[in-house]
């Protein structure tokens, strides 16, 4: 009982959430009331018991792809008239793809649901066990292979993304560390003994 | 996991310690000799997971780390294949500021890692990981020429066209585990002929993605925008080793997995394929820049590949791989050419860019001369044993009416490979070539594969039986 009333706040949140970041005016508000709707997407997750992706869910996307978003919309200045006039433009063709996915949810999920050969109900984990624990025992056992790839792809993504944006301009004076680290203190500073009265 | 399945992954770990030594020493950016030592170690790390490969070949059939990978002789022969090419192109590739700056080498190695992993790979997971590896490097690669705007705009393009297929590719397999709740494409194995709309979609969506890779016709736009805006080194590597990834993963999908339902996806291969051979050898016809000219011509040599594929037995994929093979060895001795002609000031860009090449440098255009009559399919050289195979096993199979196709457009395509080979012995050059800067290394490696168009095609038969080989403890 006390679950669905849980769900049912949230999920409403969400759901109004989700509306004001296509209604809001101000982008700014949208992308906050999209952070809202991710927060309280991640405590649907909370209620399934995965605590992982819920957690992940907060620091990936609230944490990460939100700030950017944010500073996106800082540094680009968007004009509120103009993003107004497009969305009544737009809007005749978003509500056509909408309803489209509609029927397509509704007869896959209602009118052919009996067509799947197995359907595969969540079974709530015991709540003795560690969620973040057994994923990632899976993910160094099972899945070790597709996560090292996942690792080198990151690498990879770190080195284009820096070689594509390093500009080194020519004649361009740095620190040489290692000069700097050799050093001997003792030549440079000097300790000079200055008799009082002369100099 | 058992720790003795580790030695069938040797040649990906030794390709990804060869990424982490050449990261470690590109740190050491002052030094000077870090051109050669890059050149040096993207040389061996191919060199050396090829030699790891002799120890894994003659194990006919392995699954290991919980189906995740299958070690086969066609995915071993596929993978040397890759590793010879990345180490050719390395060592043709000239070594200048840009090449240097930019971490050429280094993403090459991820690409060819991101093959491997394709070629070997048995699960939607995995595969899609490698896509993924090989589609960043490749937009890395195009991009790479930072200075000019064509290119950012082509890696753009290509970039956003990827992300796309991605996506598409990615709504197949989410549509295929919620069918069958399993993404292990060997359950896949012995479906009945089910023909569910929601089978054919997410096949459908499969398809999108495996022919984005390739690079054929309705999803063939980057290929001559990202041929023309990257340079020489770059367009070198991107139109002959993704293309072994491409074959990889569709091996990998339809033909491994899906075999049983190649009644389905057959006719969507023979479509793209006739679209794309005529639209990309049509489209040539008008091209003056070399390099978009020799995309679209890619686009026409992929379609017919995938016409071969549609054929389904094995004789259609052995004539399609073959083709495939041969394909990528007259593009790398093409765009070796262009390469070993261009220096850091001057790029050969244009068709009026090899006016006058026979008199000076008539061997280039000797060898150039191979590559195009090979391209076009005039029998001594091994192009034309491509086309036939292709053509007889069409034949074979009855489909007589895209064999007409085919030949149609073979002929018409003789036109903007007569042409190349026209300017360079016909046309008198206003401005004369620059003395190339290319080392010997480039010069004899470049004769080598130019000359091999010719000597592969008096003795076809040893290339044929290689492939008959890699296919016979398949089938």
């Amino acid at each position: 009982m006390l679950n669905e009333i849980i769900f049912y706040t949230f999920s409403s949140i969400l759901i109004c959430a989700a509306l004001g970041v296509i209604l809001f005016r101000n982008p700014v508000y949208s992308a906050v009331s999209l952070i809202l709707s991710f927060i309280t997407s991640a405590f649907l997750w909370f209620l399934l018991e995965s605590e992982f992706l819920a957690l992940i869910l907060i620091l990936v996307y609230v944490g990460a792809v939100m700030v950017l978003f944010l500073f996106v919309i800082m540094m680009l200045n968007i004009n509120e008239q103009k993003a107004n006039s497009k969305f009544n433009t737009i809007a005749p063709i978003a509500l056509l793809i909408g309803l489209v996915i509609l029927a397509e949810m509704i007869t896959l999920i209602w009118m052919k649901s009996t067509q799947f050969k197995e359907t595969i109900t969540i079974i709530a984990a015991p709540s003795s066990e560690n969620n973040t624990l057994e994923l990632g025992k899976l993910l160094f056992s099972e899945y070790i292979y597709p996560f090292e790839i996942a690792g080198f792809i990151l690498l990879l993504g770190i080195i284009i993304s820096i070689s594509l944006t390093l500009r080194t301009k020519k004649g361009k004076k740095t620190q040489i560390i290692s000069k700097q680290i050799d050093i001997d203190p003792s030549k440079r500073v000097q300790l000079v003994d200055l008799e009082r009265g002369k100099n | 996991m058992n720790i003795t399945e580790l030695k069938y992954l040797a040649p990906e770990i030794i390709i990804a310690s060869g990424i982490c030594v050449l990261v470690l020493i590109k740190s050491f950016h002052r030094l000077r000799s870090i051109n050669l030592l890059s050149v040096l170690i993207g040389t061996l790390t191919p060199l050396i997971a090829l030699l790891s490969m002799v120890f894994i070949f003659n194990n006919p059939y392995e699954i290991i780390l919980n189906g995740q990978v299958v070690i086969d002789t066609l995915g071993s022969g596929l993978k040397i294949t890759a590793y010879g090419l990345c180490a050719l192109i390395v060592l043709a590739t000239n070594i200048n500021q840009i090449n240097n700056k930019s971490e050429l080498i280094l993403i090459e190695l991820f690409a060819l890692l991101g093959i491997s992993i394709l070629c070997s790979a048995s699960n939607l997971l995995v595969i899609y990981l490698g896509l993924e590896t090989l589609a960043l490097s490749l937009y890395g690669l195009v991009a790479s020429n930072r200075k000019s705007v064509k290119s950012s705009e082509a890696a753009m393009k290509y970039f956003v066209l990827g992300s796309i297929a991605s996506g598409l590719f990615l709504y197949g397999i989410s549509l295929i585990y919620g069918l069958y709740g399993s993404i292990n494409i060997l359950d896949f194995n012995n479906l009945s002929v089910d023909t569910s709309i929601e089978l054919q979609i997410a096949i459908g969506f499969i398809i999108c993605g495996i022919v984005f890779k390739f690079g054929a016709f309705p999803f063939h736009s980057w290929v001559p925008d990202s041929y023309q805006g990257s340079t020489n080194s770059v367009a070198l590597f991107i139109s002959t080793v993704p293309k072994i990834g491409a074959f990889a993963l569709l091996y990998r999908l339809l033909i491994d997995s899906f075999y049983s339902l190649s009644s389905l996806w057959s006719s969507f291969l023979l479509v793209i394929g006739i679209a794309s051979l005529i639209y990309g050898n049509i489209v040539a016809l008008s091209q003056n820049q070399i390099r978009r000219l020799l995309g679209y011509s890619a686009i026409g040599h992929i379609g017919f590949i995938l016409i071969a594929i549609s054929a389904i037995n094995q004789t259609a994929i052995e004539s399609s791989l073959l083709y495939l093979l041969i394909y990528v060895i007259m593009t790398l001795a093409t765009f070796i050419a262009l390469e070993l002609l261009s220096s850091e000031n001057k790029s050969i860009d244009t068709i009026n860019d090899l006016k006058g090449l026979n008199n000076s440098h008539p061997w280039v255009a000797l060898m150039l001369l191979f590559c195009m009559f090979s391209m076009i399919g005039i029998p001594p050289f091994i192009g034309f044993y491509a086309k036939w195979i292709v053509l007889s096993t069409l034949l074979k199979m009855d489909m007589i009416y895209t064999a007409i196709i085919a030949i149609i457009i073979t002929v018409i395509a003789a036109y903007y490979y007569l042409r190349i080979v026209w300017y360079m012995y016909f046309e008198k050059s206003d401005i004369p070539l620059m003395k190339d800067t290319s080392t010997i290394i480039q010069k004899s490696l470049f004769f080598t594969i130019g000359s091999s168009l010719l000597l592969l095609g008096l003795i076809p038969e040893t290339l044929i039986s290689l492939i008959g080989r890699l296919f016979n403890q398949i089938y």
